[in-house]
């Protein structure tokens, strides 16, 4: 297989796009894909200030690394969960998103929750009905909450995620087969900012996870491979697997399905997209004053709190 | 006569002699889920693997 561009040996192929390209010229349309996917969304400026949320996996330091050549001004967040029970995953990935930042020159900001929080994700998630078994809930309640905070704080234009085609493709099926009109409704790569709310952009949502995987590689990127020991049988790995299936059997099933939600979001298929916004803005935390649905406290500080 | 092909949890062999998504279509392995490299060098599925190759697959996939 040759590259399509200059004719050498290919070193990836990409079915969906029925297209072969050397290291090269791979990572340089990884580039010039990502870049046209924040100009189609208008997700941000070269002048704007952005917070990339970086784990130390494939998708955060393939996008920061990204951002960084295409010259965006990129920050980085790394939040510790305290997640070291099993194989060290938080401590190992804390280690290579350090020496990402630092090899590059990066501005990094890590916070570690139990030294903030005096609990360890899995600590604060024991306590809680659902979360002894396995944190997820609180741990994304976590992590967005003090994503879209330090955000806010840093006075940051936006905050970017690093969710790619896969991770978006397999939330939407979960969606769809629960009928979850309300997430429906709200999934989409830019969310503007609201009171009390950062803009969020997910320049990635129209990356295979196979293709940021292997700009990490090719660009010699260091990436934490162990995964969190909490996401072993979880239902986003089972849906992947199933619109994996699909996408052997039909190339680019898996941006089909994507794209065609955005279509139909667009075309309004989903009202509840402004409603949900609307209720959300009537109520204040009494702690940390951001808007939230319940009386009394938000769900952040109410599994802090306790 | 034969090759190593290893993911993260595994490690088959194979007879080898052949491309490298025939022997994953045998082992039920998903090329959107893996990428494969051999000394060093990612592969593209129609590469043969030849004997005495050993074929590291990476999984792509994460999640939680
Ligand atoms: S798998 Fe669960 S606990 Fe682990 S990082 Fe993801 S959400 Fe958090
Ligand atoms: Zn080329
Ligand atoms: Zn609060």
């Amino acid at each position: 297989m040759k590259c399509k561009k200059c004719d050498q040996k290919a070193v990836i192929n990409l079915q969906h796009h029925n297209i072969s390209f050397c290291k090269e010229h791979f990572l340089e349309w990884m580039r010039v894909q990502t870049e046209r996917v924040i100009q189609k969304f208008h997700m941000f400026t070269k002048e704007e200030r952005l917070l990339v949320a970086v784990s130390g996996g494939k998708d955060s330091l393939s996008l920061w690394d990204i951002l960084w050549q295409l010259g965006y001004q990129a920050d980085g967040l790394y939040l510790d969960l305290g997640i070291n029970d099993f194989n060290n995953y938080s401590s190992d990935s804390a280690e290579f998103t350090r020496r990402f930042a630092e090899e590059r020159g990066l501005q990094l900001t890590s916070m570690d929750i139990k030294a903030q929080y005096g609990e360890s994700i899995p600590e604060m998630a024991a306590r809680t009905k659902r979360g002894h078994t396995k944190p997820c809930s609180q741990c994304g309640l976590v992590k967005r909450y003090l994503l879209n905070k330090l955000a806010l704080d840093g006075r940051y234009d936006a905050i970017v995620t690093a969710h790619n085609l896969d991770d978006e493709a397999a939330f939407l099926f979960a969606n769809v087969t629960h009928w979850s009109l309300d997430y429906l409704g709200r999934q989409y790569p830019l969310l503007p900012a609201t009171t009390g709310f950062a803009r969020k952009a997910k320049p990635f949502c129209q990356i295979y996870e196979r293709e940021s995987a292997a700009y990490a590689i090719l660009s010699g990127i260091n990436y934490i491979y162990t995964e969190c020991p909490y996401s072993d049988g979880s239902k986003q790995l089972r849906n992947k697997r199933y619109l994996n299936m699909m996408e052997d059997e039909q190339p680019g099933f898996k941006t089909q399905f994507y794209l065609g939600y955005l279509r139909a979001l667009k075309a309004g298929a989903f009202p509840q997209q402004q409603e949900s916004a609307a209720k959300l803005e009537e109520k204040r935390c009494a702690k940390c004053g951001q808007p939230t649905q319940s009386d009394g406290l938000c769900t952040f500080c109410r599994l802090v709190n306790k | 006569m034969s090759v190593i092909i290893k993911t993260r949890e595994q490690e088959f062999t194979d007879r080898g002699s052949r491309p490298l998504y025939r022997i994953m279509q045998d082992l039920q392995l998903s090329p959107q889920a893996y990428l494969a490299v051999r000394d060093g060098v990612l592969l593209t599925g129609d590469e043969r693997i030849e004997d005495g190759d050993v074929v590291e697959l990476i999984s792509v996939v994460s999640g939680g």
